[in-house]
């Protein structure tokens, strides 16, 4: 909503206007940065540079080419070992739900960098797709069972355009091969895609990715997307039911989308990076342009003498839909 | 805190050598004015009162006559941000100074986003900001206290006027309902771009409106009852086919004051008032199989009640002392949803501010020096915690001749409330939460200043002093900050200024200068930062000239010429590597560097031609006049950096018809 409220100001702000801004570069002091997600459906891998000055996409960091790591698991080591010296280090670990983690990881010359996470249960969801029209799949989550660690569920997805066999149909006609590349692209067998907007009337999930669009309300079922997730915080877990929800997705007799949607738990660390990671995003590059209103997010980090995140969840994926 | 004090000790013999003690009366005599009238009159200490009549005469935005852009350009006041409706007082932050509307504290002054106060033009009739002292009968904020006043309406004459201007139509009636007995005024003002929105049937719609009402009455010759009212609200939303969204906010405010003259030495004022603030947010969708009805408020009422009496003891010494009560009522976040008939609601926990005070001031007028001293003793209790507050308060005053004189004060102040804003942009749609942890916030400040009349048309003033805050709430993160689990840390702050503002005053020009130097700091977790709004350096200028001045016509030109330090800024060129490798940037939770230099010239031309049944005036403006870019936030954008201007060059024109009158 925050979004959809700072476009619309600017129809008030008739003369905003962006330019260019010379900033003075300052040396920067080189600060540590880890980077290490726990998950029990991913190997443990951990990440390691040093920050470096800004220079958009292009940007490379330095990777910390000596360090030692350590893991511990309630207090007991279930990792101890050298960093690559190519700044990622790949492990086969992978924790266990309901467990507490310590990572350490010491670099010789700078010190020591340390942080805890929980890893939540993974969550039990129930989500159905009731109904579909022309562009649009609907989808309703019924049902959402947590452990106490989780603060918030993240419901991302990735969809794909299905080729449906006429004679599976039992239709006479088939594409061309026009058609086919219109509806395919040239591929009939494309990779799913992130679902990159979500549209829902409900003011339970959480509107820090929200946009006002007016466009096409009733095969949507709202006027307001959301970008790449619906983010619901822990208080809202029951009043959000039922959530009704649609992603886009083209429909014809030759084709169809299906979805795979990943409810994903999330300890406190995780939830805090992830939002307010989004929340710089969205008050950075072009997606600040035109608007008055962005202000300076600092990136959520929960590593002592560092930059960077170690965080928990864990991830329900459904059948496609 | 050694070196400010001695700084303020050493403008001291500076401020006296400036003094011409040549006449102890205090009293000023009646005299005809021949010199343009100023647009504002400083006062001891560090107050200063604002001319509305005058304001027609300056440039506006948007065609807009709006008070609170004038005050924000006054030394010691700021905006925030470029073209925003705070007032930031003194270092203080925007919920620090206390907003009164005919007695009613104002909760969120701003219209389309900020860009307009909610104070028309056409109803106000005078403003005053207190920057230093703060009489006893006002409390509650740390930094500042702004009283806005509408005007009563015509005892004599009907009148009629219609403003239309770049962005609204107002229209203003008032008369006398009984010839020299009472009076009504009813002004209202509308975003008359909505309309057109309507009538183009386009899905957006944005909107705002406001309505002031005032009835006068006498019940008898020492009896005067006055009842006010506002209404305002601004509104978005969206709707096609089935499915509509939209947000808001709106002020409601009534007030009934009862002015008594009991006899020659004692006179009182008893006053009822309410408040309401109301932030929303609303969404809806119907079709064949779904209905839903999903609806967010967030509310704060208040209702109270003040007496006041002014007794004159001696004609050397006087009192004023009274009390005040006030219950609050704050509802966060109340979302109600109704999904196929299955409703779900959920409330923040509500939370409750009820403050009482009593005060007393004493007022000294010995010869040549006049002492206020007074004290206020406030109690809070937020339901939980019951918050104690003494604030001793005095000035002293020493008159030398009607235009010199010199001041000091020193104040204790409170606040039991604090303003947050739940979006992470930095809009008008804030929310206020009482005190926490039995903490209230306290400041202290000391004042030094005088004014001398350097010339026969010119007139310096200069204040200094220096404030120190406690106990300051600084909100991370919103939501756990309304449910009570953490969410902010406590700070302290202080500022330390001098202001000095030089004004000439002849028959046709006017000319006002103003300098203020500020030093605001605040201290978290260790680290002592810029505060956010931190201007080292703020000059502006104003000034009017009648190009024609006759009877039944005057043209005036203005200008407006503003300089300032960039505002402190939270951005490095520091990035690191998220979990995907891609750059975050390194914003530090403190100002870390500065914008460039704000700059901006504003000139206004007024028409003002008196007609046959009334006046007509033509005011054409433009603001930032060298549209210099003036950033009101930077980004980081493709490895390089922009920034956002809110005001670049922007003409207006207003046209105002009044009718009737004398």
């Amino acid at each position: 909503m925050s979004r959809h409220i700072a476009l619309l100001a600017l129809m008030v702000v008739l003369f905003s206007c962006n330019v260019d801004y010379k900033m003075k570069h300052d040396g920067v002091e080189s600060r540590a940065v880890v980077n290490a997600l726990l998950s029990p459906q991913e190997d443990f891998t951990v990440k390691l540079f040093w920050s470096g000055v800004y220079s958009g996409d292009s940007t490379r960091f330095r990777p910390v080419a000596n360090a030692r790591i350590r893991l511990t698991e309630d207090g007991d080591k279930v990792l101890d070992l050298a960093a690559s010296p190519d700044g990622t280090t790949p492990t086969a670990f992978r924790p266990t739900a309901g467990r507490r983690y310590r990572l350490e990881v010491d670099i010789p010359g700078y010190g020591r960098l340390s942080a805890s996470t929980e890893v939540p249960e993974i969550p039990s969801v129930d989500i159905r797709s009731p109904k579909k029209n022309e562009r649009y799949s609907h989808f309703e989550l019924s049902r959402i069972e947590t452990d106490p660690n989780t603060t918030g569920l993240w419901i991302t997805g990735t969809s794909k355009n299905v080729w449906l066999h006429p004679i599976a149909l039992g239709r006479q006609a088939t594409p061309t091969d026009t058609e086919r590349d219109i509806i395919f692209g040239g591929d009939d067998d494309p990779e799913p895609e992130e679902i990159d907007s979500y549209h829902t009337a409900s003011l339970f999930v959480d509107q820090v990715n929200a946009a006002g669009d007016v466009s096409d309300a009733q095969n949507k079922g709202a006027l307001v997307s959301f970008s790449d997730f619906l983010h619901i915080t822990q208080e809202n877990f029951i009043l959000v039911l039922p959530l009704r929800f649609s992603v886009y997705g083209f429909h014809s007799q030759y084709s169809e989308y299906r979805y795979t949607l990943t409810a994903t738990a999330a300890s406190k660390a995780y939830d805090l990076y992830k939002r307010s990671l989004y929340k710089q995003q969205n008050n950075s590059g072009g997606m600040a342009t035109g608007n008055p209103f962005i202000e300076q997010v600092t990136v959520y980090s929960n590593i002592d003498n560092g930059l960077g995140i170690f965080a928990g969840y864990n991830s329900y994926k459904t059948p496609e839909l | 805190m050694r070196r400010y004090l001695l700084t303020l000790l050493l403008c001291l013999p500076l401020m006296l050598a400036a003094q011409q003690p040549d006449s102890l009366k205090l009293t000023i005599p009646e005299v005809t004015v021949k010199a343009r009238k100023p647009l504002m009159l400083y006062r001891p200490t560090g107050n200063v009162a604002v001319d509305i009549e005058q304001l027609k005469f300056t440039p506006m935005l948007a065609g807009e006559k709006d008070i609170f852009k004038f005050l924000q350009l006054l030394p010691g006041v700021s905006a925030g941000k470029d073209g925003m409706s705070g007032l930031l007082v003194r270092g203080g932050a925007g919920d620090q100074t206390q907003i009164v509307y005919d007695d009613v504290p104002i909760y969120n002054q701003a219209h389309a986003f900020g860009l307009l106060s909610i104070f028309s033009g056409e109803a106000v009739q005078s403003a005053e900001v207190a920057k230093g002292y703060i009489p006893p009968a006002y409390g509650s904020r740390l930094s500042g206290l702004t009283q806005i006043r509408t005007r009563d309406g015509d005892r004599e004459h009907h009148r009629q006027s219609l403003t239309v201007g770049t962005m609204s139509l107002a229209g203003t009636v008032d008369g006398p309902i009984v010839p020299d007995k009472g009076s009504y005024l009813l002004s209202a003002r509308y975003f008359f771009p909505e309309a057109a929105l309507a009538l183009l049937r386009l899905p957006t719609r944005y909107g705002f409106y406001d309505v002031t009402g005032k009835l006068s009455y006498d019940l008898h010759p020492d009896h005067t009852v006055t009842a006010g009212v506002y209404s305002g609200d601004d509104h978005m939303h969206n709707s096609d086919d089935g499915a509509s969204n939209g947000f808001g906010w709106g002020n409601t405010a009534g007030s009934l004051r009862l002015e008594s003259r009991w006899n020659d030495k004692l006179s009182s004022t008893a006053v009822l008032f309410y408040s309401y603030l109301n932030n929303r947010q609303k969404s809806k969708f119907k079709d064949d199989d779904t209905q839903i009805n999903d609806k967010t408020n967030f509310k704060t009422h208040e209702w109270g009640a003040r007496m006041n009496l002014e007794q004159v003891v001696t004609e050397a010494y006087s009192l004023s002392y009274g009390a005040s009560f006030s219950a609050q009522r704050f509802l966060p976040l109340t979302t109600r949803s109704i999904v196929d008939g299955t409703v779900n609601e959920r409330s923040y926990p509500t939370q409750k501010l009820m403050s009482t005070a009593i005060y007393l001031n004493n007022r000294l007028n010995l010869g040549a020096w006049r002492a206020d001293i007074g004290v206020r003793g406030a109690m809070y209790d937020n339901g939980r915690n019951t918050a104690l507050s003494l604030e001793p308060r005095a000035q002293l005053s020493r008159y030398f001749g009607q235009d010199n004189a010199m001041w000091f004060s020193a104040t204790m102040n409170s606040q039991p409330l604090v303003q947050f804003n739940r979006y992470y942009y930095s809009m008008p749609i804030d929310f206020w939460a009482p005190f926490r942890d039995d903490k209230l916030q306290r400041a202290w400040q000391l004042s030094i200043g005088g004014r001398t009349r350097l010339h026969e048309h010119l007139m310096l003033s200069i204040e200094t002093y220096y404030k120190q805050m406690r106990n300051l709430p600084l909100i991370y993160d919103s939501d756990d900050f309304l449910l009570e689990r953490g969410g902010f840390v406590y700070g302290t702050g202080r500022a330390f200024g001098v202001e000095t503002m030089l004004q000439w005053q002849t028959e046709r020009l006017s000319l006002t200068a103003a300098y203020a130097y500020t030093n605001s700091r605040r201290r978290s977790d260790g680290v002592t930062y810029p505060f956010e709004y931190d201007i080292p350096h703020d000059f502006n200028a104003f000034a009017g000239y009648d190009v024609l001045k006759r009877t039944d016509r005057r043209h005036t030109l203005s200008l407006n010429v503003a300089w300032r330090t960039g505002l402190p800024y939270r951005l490095t060129n520091e990035a690191y590597p998220d979990t995907d490798g891609n750059p975050v940037i390194g914003i530090t939770t403190w100002p870390t560097m500065r914008m460039r230099n704000y700059f901006r010239t504003d000139i206004g031309y007024c028409m003002e031609r008196k007609k046959r049944n009334g006046v007509r005036t033509w005011q054409l403006s433009v603001v930032n006049v060298t549209n210099h870019k003036n950033p009101v936030s930077i980004y980081p954008y493709k490895g390089a950096y922009k920034a956002t201007v809110m005001i670049p060059i922007m003409p207006s024109v207003s046209y105002t018809r009044t009718f009737g009158g004398r």
